[in-house]
């Protein structure tokens, strides 16, 4: 390789080094009264303590049954209610409004009043992750489906569809490319809301075990935690990206989200 | 009998129905107040408010006022380092490479995550909250920024460059106006990030302010104070998302045609 | 000059050099009212670590004591996990902090400079079943759900009470976190077994006969008394401004020994100070009578939860009490404010509240 290219290499990489030494050094000169700031090898010998034990991979794999299952619901819901309304102008004048006195309102507001109905258990648990990720999947399906091109209604029409017919082999297709930015939405904002749900109702999970690192007094444990969810964050984003660029909307040219 | 608007029916009835179902005690296993009750305290923490340590009685527009000034700060501040650091990512190839990767990383971390850490190395106090709030608020803003000085039409640079205007002109008449749409993109989400981070960023060492009542309002079970601290936040969170939509059409007034 | 004017002079210099010198380090006289801009003044308040709960009721009262006896203006800093609020003070955002034992004894235990100076003396902790469940006694948990707020004195106490009953947790009986505030609500909705809690929980399940209390947290081992909070402060802190840390421990007692003849008012005071609604008033009143107004320190006490962290496997080595505990401000206290706490293993202000002679109000 040349230098050259060995340069633009190198110029994407060099923040982790960058990164690594001024956390060293904020290791070494922020303290907390006597508690030294978890330095680089520490948090990685905890990182690493954890995985090896299997811990990390049970409550990364509970914090992803968690949001999955969160996410899967409020899907199912925010795309049939989106369709519905996109299509529906009487449906949408009714649910509008009253939707968007909800919607301002944060995810976190909604916690105690949660637990106050439900308790604790897996449904009050992604029940806010229902909440955080219902809103963007519904406004961009709504968003999708109003915005579909009349003459493909009216070509279809014409050809004598049938109305479900005319929903399932016209409108939804057409809407999906709006459907897929909001279902990428809907997930990042389950996966922010996912640690605050997870102070209530779960006993496993990243969340859960960042709150325990906390009382324990284990700070190297929560920025580890903390790198994990980053990283599973950002490890689902782009494999959400990568699978629906590849199959599903390659029939849709030019389209990528 | 007048025609009522349609979402208007819905909103009625909605309340009617939780009115009805509070008066036949349907709802009390739940512990859902009566709108009636919530309305009433609603107003009553807004004059006389509830009782805070040595600071007496604070009522819910201090609450508010506080909440406002963290989430202000917070916002200011992501817009202060968000703003530059879009622009040089957006205009410099090399900067962007530098920095890509590493926002990468950090942008899926939710900003309540930072919550124990901060709590840990910042203090309780307003400076926990406004580090979760700037968190928050800095990405949407600082990577909206990038794309939409990216995303400035080489044409008109060219122009520009052709007419001879100098750089600092160049970025100042041509590059960033017609980058300020997507720019007001990041800020109006940034806006909504910060405003919603307000009730996690003050769950644990905060006094006073809105996310500060709701929780408080949890210790001692007073889910009427819960749902008046929730409506005023929305309140306002939709002021607010008001406002900046005002701004944003008075200052792309001249962009007609374009629709938000 | 003559002879009157020397000896005035001589007396004034005399004065001069008496008081120039190091004075005992407790006496009030000299330090206090602290002076503008010193720490205690307006403008540099002294900052005491609390939470909003009803068990740290003191806390909320003692600004009233330290302006009008000493002078000293207070702000309070609350954090509501415990764990924070000492590093905080560790950290030098506060002073003088109130918070449970667990979170001392763990910071002790890893080297942090944290000393005690007086119980809190608060409502005891209780373990509550639901009303119409089979456990009778402690055996009867056996294979049962409890609930508590993991790594807080409530779980400490489950810890140790499980283990004078030979019930091992995690084995026997399982341990499930449930946020404090949510503690009354999974027993309404019957999702766990028990919860280990403390007040004004146990007695508003009982009240509203959702719940039974099953047994103290506490009072089931000799020597291990019913603590739930305390003052602590840094070592620094203590030996810089002993007169300070003197007034807040005086004025602490000072509102113990207040509210233990004036229950009344204590009632009313934790109504208003937390915004409990009217029809709480039976359920505080209950929840008072499992109130404990102690000042002195139990060494063996705090031992005891050392030694739970170490079985936990959180620290590997239990402090010892002498390094950490501080004996004088209280008795100084004590003895300044002329009470003397209440005898007895489990003082409380009334006899246990499933004491057969007393009748828990039935107040659905």
């Amino acid at each position: 390789m040349s230098f050259r290219q060995l340069l633009k290499i190198g110029q994407r990489w060099i923040w982790i080094p960058c990164l690594l030494i001024l956390w060293s050094l904020f290791a070494r000169l922020v303290h907390l009264g006597t508690w030294p700031f978890p330095s680089p090898w520490l948090t990685f010998q905890k990182w690493w303590w954890l995985f090896k034990d299997g811990n990390l991979l049970k409550d990364i794999g509970a914090s992803l049954f968690h949001v999955g299952y969160g996410f899967s619901i409020s899907a199912i819901i925010a795309i049939s209610l989106g369709v519905l309304m996109g299509w529906n102008k009487k449906v949408f004048d009714y649910l509008n409004p009253f939707l968007n006195l909800i919607r301002p309102t944060p995810p976190a507001a909604w916690l105690p009043l949660v637990v106050f109905v439900w308790g604790i258990g897996l449904l009050p648990g992604t029940l806010l992750v229902i909440y955080g990720s219902f809103f963007p999947i519904l406004l961009n399906t709504i968003n999708g489906v109003q915005n579909v091109e009349r003459r493909y209604v009216n070509a279809a029409l014409t050809l004598g569809l049938g109305k479900r017919q005319l929903m399932r082999n016209i409108v939804v297709p057409a809407a999906f490319p709006s459907i897929l930015v909001g279902l990428r939405m809907g997930f990042g904002f389950a996966w922010m809301v996912l640690i605050i749900a997870e102070l209530i109702a779960v006993q496993s999970g990243l969340g859960y075990m960042i709150l325990l690192s906390v009382t324990t007094l284990e700070p190297e444990s929560i920025i580890a935690g903390m790198l994990t969810i980053g990283m599973v964050g950002l490890g689902l984003d782009q494999l959400f990206r990568a699978l629906v660029n590849k199959y599903i909307l390659k029939w849709q040219k030019g389209i990528v989200i | 009998m007048f025609k009522l608007n349609r979402g208007l029916r819905t909103i009625i009835a909605f309340f009617s129905l939780w009115e009805i179902a509070s008066l036949f005690g349907l709802l009390e296993v739940f512990h859902i107040p009566a709108p009636h009750t919530v309305f009433k305290t609603f107003f009553f923490l807004l004059v006389k408010g509830i009782h805070v340590g040595e600071l007496g009685e604070v009522t819910m527009f201090k609450m508010a006022k506080d909440s406002l000034y963290r989430v202000c700060v917070g916002f200011f501040l992501a817009l202060a380092i968000g703003f530059p650091t879009g622009f040089w990512m957006g205009w410099n190839r090399t900067v962007k490479a530098f920095l890509e990767n590493m926002y990468t990383v950090l942008r899926p971390l939710p900003p309540f995550a930072w919550v124990p850490l901060s709590l840990f190395f910042l203090g309780p106090g307003n400076l926990t909250s406004i580090y979760v709030i700037w968190i928050g608020a800095f990405f949407p803003i600082s990577l909206n920024t990038m794309a939409a000085i990216e995303n400035v039409e080489k044409k008109y640079i060219n122009a520009a460059l052709t007419l001879g205007l100098t750089r600092n002109q160049l970025i100042r008449e041509v590059v960033i106006p017609s980058a300020l749409p997507g720019i007001f993109t990041g800020v109006r989400i940034g806006l909504g990030m910060a405003w919603g981070l307000v009730v996690a960023a003050e769950i644990v060492a905060v006094k006073t302010g809105l996310g500060a009542l709701i929780w408080r309002a949890d210790l001692v079970m007073r889910p009427d104070i819960i749902l008046s601290g929730i409506i005023f936040i929305g309140l306002i969170a939709y002021g607010l998302e008001r406002g900046i939509l005002h701004l944003q059409k008075r200052l792309l007034k001249w962009q007609k045609g374009l629709v938000i | 000059m003559d002879k009157k004017k020397f000896f005035y002079l001589l007396l004034f210099c005399s004065v001069l050099i008496l008081f120039s010198f190091p004075t005992f380090s407790f006496s009030q006289l000299k330090t206090l009212p602290p002076k503008p801009g010193e720490l205690g003044s307006e403008t540099n308040p002294l900052k005491i670590g609390t939470v909003h709960v009803l068990p740290y009721l003191p806390s909320f009262k003692i600004h009233e004591y330290l302006k009008g006896d000493y002078g000293i203006t207070l702000e309070l800093v609350e954090i509501s996990s415990s764990t924070e609020r000492a590093l905080a003070m560790l950290a030098g955002k506060t002073h003088i902090n109130y918070s449970g034992p667990s979170s001392a004894a763990l910071l002790r235990s890893k080297g942090q400079p944290l000393v005690l100076i007086c119980n809190a003396g608060t409502l005891a902790n209780v373990l509550v079943v639901q009303t119409d469940s089979d456990i009778k006694k402690p055996s009867d948990l056996k294979g049962k759900k409890v609930g508590t707020e993991l790594n807080s004195i409530m779980h400490m106490q489950l810890l140790g009470f499980l283990k004078a009953y030979n019930l091992e947790a995690g084995k026997d009986v399982e341990i499930v976190q449930v946020r404090y505030p949510d503690h009354t609500k999974v027993i309404e909705k019957k999702q766990l077994d028990a919860v280990a809690t403390a007040e004004p929980y146990p007695s508003y399940l009982i009240v509203r006969g959702f719940g039974r209390p099953l047994d103290y947290l506490t009072a089931y081992e000799p020597g291990w008394k019913s603590i739930s909070g305390g003052l602590n402060s840094t070592e620094k802190f203590v030996k810089e401004n002993p007169h300070l840390v003197q007034a807040v421990v005086t004025a602490n007692i000072k509102v113990m020994k207040f509210y233990s003849e004036n229950t009344k008012k204590m009632i009313d005071d934790s109504m208003k100070m937390f915004g409990y609604s009217e029809d709480w008033r039976p359920i505080i009143e209950a929840g008072y009578h499992n109130t404990a107004f102690r000042y002195a320190i139990e060494e063996k006490e705090f031992e005891n939860v050392g030694k739970l962290w170490v079985a936990l496997g959180k620290t590997d080595k239990v402090p010892n009490p002498r390094d950490w505990i501080i004996h004088d401000f209280y008795r100084r206290g004590a003895a300044e404010a002329n009470w003397k706490e209440p005898e007895g293993k489990t003082p409380l202000l009334l006899p246990p509240a499933w004491d057969t002679s007393y009748k828990y109000p039935t107040v659905k």
